[in-house]
């Protein structure tokens, strides 16, 4: 998963016991996953009601161009997810590479300093 | 995660842990969905054209930026809040 959460792999190695700590921790991490596709689920819904479906309801069938619109609307919003999530890790990353920077300059400047006594 | 074993973790520590995982995917997939709005109108085809990418981009750096002054302002006021209560005891008594 784009988290690395959840035991996919942990699932053929070793299962821990049931019942104990681990095993409440790896089902609860699971649940995180779960809940994470959950809330995608919902707002791809919203978003592709919101985007292809008109407000106007004198039929209850989809219209062939609202259900194209769909597929097409799910499809590329599936797609984002990962464009998302790549850009998010490359702006987290680019924080932590400025804040290790940082924290690199901030010791060196220290290290330079001559030690009073 | 955390390494640790689940028996040194206390349990509000992994709540709190899984706390801020759900928060964390929260906000990637209120973003997505977010930009998605915004840089997403037409669906003449399947595939995300090339102007789109670029906007979600633009768009979620944009989003983590907002976010992260939304929550400095918001410890802030915070830190007032609970700074000046402290304050306004100490001048109470």
């Amino acid at each position: 998963s784009w988290f690395g959460l959840g035991g996919g792999s942990q699932q053929q190695a070793g299962r821990p016991p049931s019942g104990s700590p681990d095993e409440r921790l790896l089902v609860s991490q699971q649940m995180l996953e779960v809940e994470m596709m959950q809330d995608l689920y919902n707002r791809v819904m919203e978003s592709c009601n919101t985007k292809c479906v008109q407000p106007s309801y004198n039929d209850t069938e989809l219209t062939k161009a609202e259900a194209v619109c769909i597929d097409r609307c799910v499809a590329k919003y599936m797609e984002l997810h990962e464009v998302v999530g790549n850009k998010l890790q490359q702006i987290s990353q680019q924080q932590s590479d400025t804040a290790a920077k940082a924290a690199a300059a901030v010791q060196q400047s220290g290290a330079a300093r001559p030690t009073g006594s | 995660m955390s390494a640790q074993s689940p028996a040194s973790m206390s349990l509000m520590e992994q709540e709190l842990n899984r706390a801020q995982i759900r928060e964390i995917f929260t906000s990637f997939n209120r973003s997505h969905q977010r930009c998605f709005t915004d840089c997403v109108n037409k669906f003449d085809r399947r595939s995300v054209s090339d102007s789109e990418k670029n906007c979600v981009a633009n768009c979620v750096a944009k989003y983590m930026n907002t976010t992260q002054r939304i929550s400095m302002r918001f410890q802030e006021h915070q830190a007032m809040i609970t700074g000046g209560g402290a304050v306004a005891q100490g001048q109470g008594k």
